[in-house]
């Protein structure tokens, strides 16, 4: 099998409207760019309307999923911009405290 | 609506070429690609095809039972279909493509053919359509691409083109063109310049492969004269789609779908 007809895996990205980010919705397998956005268009938006559908070779996307250090975010209570006392308090959820945020 | 005899022929061999055709994309949607989103894509073009022959009938009929007696009661010799339209192998990929390229191909002349029509009815169709089509020659192109990638599938493409481009002669080997320009007092409109048109544009996709077109323009214009599908002579193969076609139908025909 060449490399032109070789299946390769695309993000797929769907902008609903044009006030609103395109959102990763999922992905698709494809020989080429083209038909990629073909298929991306058939599997994620042949029945809902959008505005943009954008799809991006997974190669070619750079990922950072380090678990531990992506969620010490709402830990650092002291970069939440809120304006109240009370807002920045640990939130509760069923009854159990949690970490700010 | 009140059209030209000439004019309703003209979209009713149109919606019945659609209608095969989309048919037979979605008989067997669930393995003709290499992958799922294939078989998806494929079987979207399929009900654009569909789509487009009820749109063109819709012009003709409002009523469902005159459309379903357009498409269902006619017999085989009486159903005007491009034997291009027809043409089908089971599970061969790259006959598929060729088809669909070709046929796509020819569709657009005679596409650009009716929107030079001056008929205001007419042009409630053409945007959907014509933005469709463009997506399923672009899709064709890039298959007919990635198969010529390697020596096995430029074999296969060639096999295919063999067989299936003298097809093309057939396509046009209607008079309905002369008539429908004569109807709307246009300039005369010769099959066989919209044969030309189509053979060139054929050429100019598969010339970067350099694949060979197994007739010469003359003898492809030669052809004409005989037509096939086109006066109701068909492929063996149509007997098995029409069966197909009329299986439900036939149970039921005084029932309205939907």
């Amino acid at each position: 099998m060449s490399e032109r007809n070789r299946l390769q895996v695309y993000e797929v990205l769907v902008q609903e409207t044009k006030d609103k980010f395109p959102v990763n919705v999922g992905s698709v397998r494809a020989p080429s760019p083209t038909l990629a956005l073909q298929m991306a268009r058939e599997v994620f938006a042949r029945r809902e309307n959008c505005v943009k559908v954008m799809v991006v070779n997974r190669e070619a996307v750079h990922v950072l999923d380090d678990e531990e250090y992506l969620g010490y975010a709402r830990k650092k209570v002291f970069r939440l911009p809120f304006l109240r006392e009370r807002e920045a308090r640990p939130r509760e959820r069923n009854g159990k405290q949690e970490d700010a945020g | 609506m009140g059209f030209n005899p000439a004019v309703e022929r003209f979209l009713i061999e149109w919606a019945l070429d659609e209608f095969v055709v989309g048919h037979l994309l979605g008989v067997q949607t669930f393995h003709y690609g290499p992958d799922l989103e294939e078989n998806i894509a494929v079987g979207s073009i399929s009900q654009d095809e569909l789509g487009h022959a009820r749109m063109m009938l819709r012009l003709l009929a409002e009523d469902e039972k005159e459309l379903d007696r357009v498409v269902y009661t006619k017999p085989p010799e009486e159903m005007k279909v491009a034997t291009l339209a027809q043409a089908w192998k089971e599970t061969d990929w790259s006959y598929l493509v060729v088809k669909s390229m070709l046929y796509d191909v020819a569709d657009q002349v005679r596409f650009d053919f009716f929107v030079r029509l001056p008929d205001e009815k007419l042009r409630t169709i053409e945007g959907m359509m014509g933005r469709e089509e463009n997506v399923h020659r672009e899709h064709w192109q890039e298959w007919v691409d990635i198969l010529s990638s390697d020596a096995e599938g430029r074999r296969r493409l060639q096999e295919a083109l063999d067989e299936l481009y003298p097809y093309l002669a057939d396509f046009f080997a209607t008079d309905v063109y002369e008539e429908v320009a004569k109807a709307y007092g246009m300039a005369a409109t010769d099959k066989s310049s919209l044969l030309g048109r189509c053979l060139q544009q054929v050429k100019e996709r598969f010339r970067p492969y350099q694949y060979t077109m197994p007739l010469a323009d003359e003898q492809m214009v030669r052809l004409l004269e005989e037509p096939k599908g086109r006066a109701g002579r068909h492929l063996e193969v149509f007997k098995e789609i029409y069966a197909d076609i009329h299986s439900v139908y036939d149970q039921h025909p005084e029932m309205v779908w939907g």
